[in-house]
């Protein structure tokens, strides 16, 4: 696997040459500070972009293109890391030296019409298509309670209205009643023309090829910027840890638990911080997992997720009603225990190896090798050996000083009506 | 070690059958770093009425046991629990049950054949105690009710319930409280003796290996157990009509947003072609009708009605295949109108056929480049097919215009029910 930085000025160019594969991926990453207001826009757009474009004005033709490009898959995403958005446009299709009559650079070309030849009268968007996305992501939003758990995080986050996190990535109602074909091709442009630019190239293509498609068709006026304060700023931890609760029609209580990160220093933001996550709750062989589920059977699963770049970590369970005061006492409990350094040190050395399987597992597929040299563009963490060799050094005293940054501030449980009376 | 050649993906499988009858499936993939291994019983949620093998009597056992002996063979009496095992090789292990095959896996990167030989012990050596299963039952209620607290999964539940009438593939795979509470160590014991014989099980391996050295590794490892001689394990016959047991209903539940489905019950026998052929023209017709490229899709997004295209759902019981149109719209009663209208002619282009078919060949040669989709596919075809001998390309390629259109007038459609889960 052979890493490349083509600076093109405007944007980068990010080409990793492997036989692994008999496909190609190409994916196109434009990112800039998130504004709350634009989270809803940025989703319409990323739907109509998908949809057609001036050579196919429909939904139906674009689609049987990409069907006729041998089921060429055509993915778009929106993502946060901390205080930036990512809107993200790839393409993966079988290499040239696997088909006989379609080139690398036709697939290649498609993606960037998909991207600059949107399908636009008179400096708007297509009306149909426009409306349609919208009542798509209405649904979206509206039907998020469906999702227990991705519901309990977000209403739990959405408290903290000074930080991004709080932010429904879905976006709003109000902000979607203000968006139409015109508003929206406004906003596109301010994407092409500011936004700054990634492209990634996994395969075998040849690459200073796909550099002259690039050239000619990728038309963006954005000049080469900087990303700055990627991460969100802390939230001061608090001696009264907040609760809140939710009273719903549901069989098992969601425990949502918030926790503030203070004072990381660089190297544990990249590497200590997922160590400590996994340990207490990334795996069925957590510290969690077994004191919650396998000694006491009140859940199915328990988890935690370190949010590095927002200062937080989360942990989230679905338990046995009136069961929240026990499960809180043990996971404090728990919290405490790995402060004081009384953790199994076998704990430490297994979430170390599965990370580091993590890493090296993360070769095998085309998206595991952008996102590691996307990282490595945004927040500037290392490649897959740096990474593995860094997870390595992390002990102990290392896991015992991370854990005294690291706070239960607020609680929030989903729960039934009888659950509620009986506490 | 037998050979299997795909030629038309230019990949091979190797294979062996071991002489305690263990199948033994490997997929080299050099130049990669992961492997992915699983250990199959064709032993799933529909095996709930059988002949236990130290017996003659037939047994109905409850709903979910197979999933409850899944949860529970991960129980050892002594040594570190396999959590831990695999979680100190940094490997990550999983399991789960469907309705026909119960499956043990896991992932690594380094140590395969250290955590290979901990897989084939755990999963072959059942420790199941009075205390140990009743607290499992706590931590099996709680995943019954994550099932409960979520639309979705109410609407797939009720789809099957309301569908098939003697088919077990109508009973939930977890299984509910009540069942959950009558299970007990002895029971898990037979039901553990009854499929759980190599005889029964496969072993699939996909990752980038040596196969010659990992078939010795399972030898030996398997030469040193004793295994009892294999008896075919007999199962309750049922049958199954063509009709469906409830033509509509609606069901109240916690959502904001309504989830319909159109469900069609097709008898298989009278398709006269084999199962694999019946669900490649399925697959086409359906998404031919009701796909992002169809007309279909393009006016009912006109008219407001969806904005997601349907989703086309196939599931196979021995008996029927129950093909499902799901969408979430609150326009549900316009949708199934039209649904019902468009249903009244089929008519399929051969030039969309064409399309359709280099696509599903595509996907074929796209799933070579993950691992743990090609073990997927090799559990599925023997799961389903009862073999893996060649790759579906071939099938895909056989398939042809002229047999589509005799299938579809051998398509017998009337046989539909609808469920729809809305808010109050």
């Amino acid at each position: 696997m052979n890493y490349n930085l083509l600076k093109m000025g405007a944007y980068n160019i990010h080409t990793i040459k492997t036989d692994r594969f008999k496909t190609v991926t190409v994916e196109v990453i434009f990112r800039r500070k998130i504004v709350k207001e634009e989270i809803t826009i940025r989703n319409i757009l990323k739907a109509v972009l998908l949809n057609s474009n001036s050579y196919f004005p429909s939904e139906k033709e674009l689609i049987k293109e990409t069907e006729n490009l041998y089921d060429l898959k055509l993915i778009s995403s929106n993502n946060i890391t901390g205080n930036y958005t990512n809107l993200s446009f790839k393409v993966r299709f079988l290499s040239e030296k696997y088909i006989e009559d379609i080139t690398d650079k036709e697939c290649i070309k498609f993606l960037l019409d998909i991207i600059f030849k949107p399908n636009i009268k008179n400096n708007e968007f297509n009306k149909n298509i426009v409306d349609n996305c919208k009542r798509q992501l209405e649904k979206n939003i509206i039907s998020q309670k469906d999702n227990k758990i991705t519901y309990s995080i977000f209403k739990l986050l959405e408290k903290f209205k000074d930080y991004p996190y709080s932010y429904n990535p879905n976006g709003y109602l109000e902000d979607l009643k203000k968006i139409n074909e015109k508003t929206l091709y406004e906003y596109y442009k301010s994407v092409i023309d500011n936004d700054i630019v990634d492209i990634f190239i996994v395969g075998n293509t040849d690459f200073d090829k796909a550099k002259e498609i690039f050239k000619e068709y990728f038309s963006t006026r954005t000049y080469a910027k900087n990303t700055k304060n990627i991460t969100v700023k802390e939230l001061p931890h608090t001696t009264k840890i907040n609760t809140f609760k939710e009273i719903d029609e549901v069989n098992q209580t969601q425990l949502t638990i918030l926790c503030s990160i203070n004072n990381l220093t660089d190297f544990e933001r990249k590497y200590t911080l997922s160590v400590y996550s996994n340990m207490l709750g990334g795996t069925s062989n957590s510290i969690l997992f077994d004191a919650v589920r396998e000694k006491n059977s009140y859940a199915y699963y328990i988890n935690s997720i370190n949010k590095s770049y927002d200062n937080i970590m989360i942990i989230f369970s679905g338990i046995e009603p009136n069961t929240t005061d026990k499960v809180l006492d043990i996971i404090k409990k728990k919290l405490i225990n790995i402060t004081k350094g009384e953790f199994d040190k076998n704990n430490l050395e297994n979430s170390k190896e599965t990370i580091i399987s993590g890493i090296k597992a993360a070769k095998d597929s085309p998206s595991g090798i952008i996102n590691t040299y996307f990282a490595k563009e945004l927040v500037g963490s290392g490649d897959f050996e740096e990474r593995i060799e860094n997870i390595k050094k992390i002990t102990t005293n290392d896991i015992i000083n991370i854990s005294k940054k690291i706070k239960i501030h607020s609680i929030y449980t989903l729960e039934s009506e009888d659950s509620n009376e009986s506490n | 070690m037998k050979v299997i050649n795909l030629e038309n993906s230019n990949e091979k499988v190797y294979y062996e059958k071991l002489d305690n009858g263990l199948d033994i499936y490997m997929y080299n993939k050099e130049n990669y770093h992961n492997n992915y291994v699983t250990f199959t019983t064709k032993f799933g949620s529909i095996y709930n009425e059988f002949i236990p093998i130290d017996s003659k009597k037939i047994l109905k056992i409850p709903n979910g046991v197979a999933h409850f002996l899944e949860h529970k063979l991960f129980a050892q009496e002594k040594g570190p629990q396999p959590e831990e095992f695999f979680s100190k090789n940094g490997a990550i292990s999983n399991a789960y049950t469907t309705f026909k095959n119960t499956t043990y896996l896991f992932s690594c990167t380094d140590k395969l054949h250290e955590n290979l030989t901990f897989l084939l012990d755990f999963v072959q050596n059942p420790y199941f105690t009075k205390e140990n299963v009743d607290n499992e039952k706590g931590i099996i209620i709680q995943e019954i009710n994550m099932y409960k607290d979520s639309p979705t999964d109410i609407l797939y539940e009720k789809i099957r319930k309301n569908s098939f009438k003697n088919n077990p593939f109508k009973e939930s795979i977890i299984g509910e409280k009540k069942d959950i509470n009558k299970v007990d160590k002895d029971l898990l014991y037979t039901c553990y003796k009854s499929f759980y014989h190599p005889n029964n099980m496969f072993l699939v391996i996909t990752g980038n290996f040596n196969p010659e050295d990992t078939l010795k590794i399972i030898k030996e490892n398997q030469k040193s157990k004793q295994f009892t001689e294999f008896k075919d394990i007999k199962l309750k016959e049922y049958k199954e009509p063509d009709e469906v047991v409830k033509e509509y209903e609606k069901i109240i539940a916690n959502t904001d947003l309504s989830k319909v489905s159109y469900n069609i019950k097709i008898n298989n026998k009278k398709l006269k072609l084999n199962q694999r052929k019946i669900n490649l023209y399925l697959y086409i017709i359906f998404s031919i009708l009701f796909g992002e490229t169809s007309d279909f899709n393009e006016t009912e997004k006109e008219k407001g009605i969806i904005t997601n295209s349907l989703n086309v759902n196939l599931l196979n019981t021995d008996s029927h295949v129950l093909i499902s149109l799901i969408n979430q719209t609150d326009k549900y009663q316009e949708l199934l109108e039209d649904i019902r209208e468009y249903l009244k002619t089929i008519d399929i282009k051969e030039e969309d056929f064409n399309r359709k078919k280099k696509v599903l060949i595509s996907n074929e040669l796209f799933s070579f480049e993950n691992i743990e989709i090609v073990n997927e596919m090799i559990i599925d075809n023997i799961i389903f097919e009862n073999v893996f001998d060649k790759d579906n390309i071939n099938a895909i390629k056989e398939l042809n215009y002229q047999e589509l259109k005799e299938f579809i007038s051998n398509l017998d459609i009337k046989n539909t029910n609808i469920v729809i889960v809305t808010k109050k």
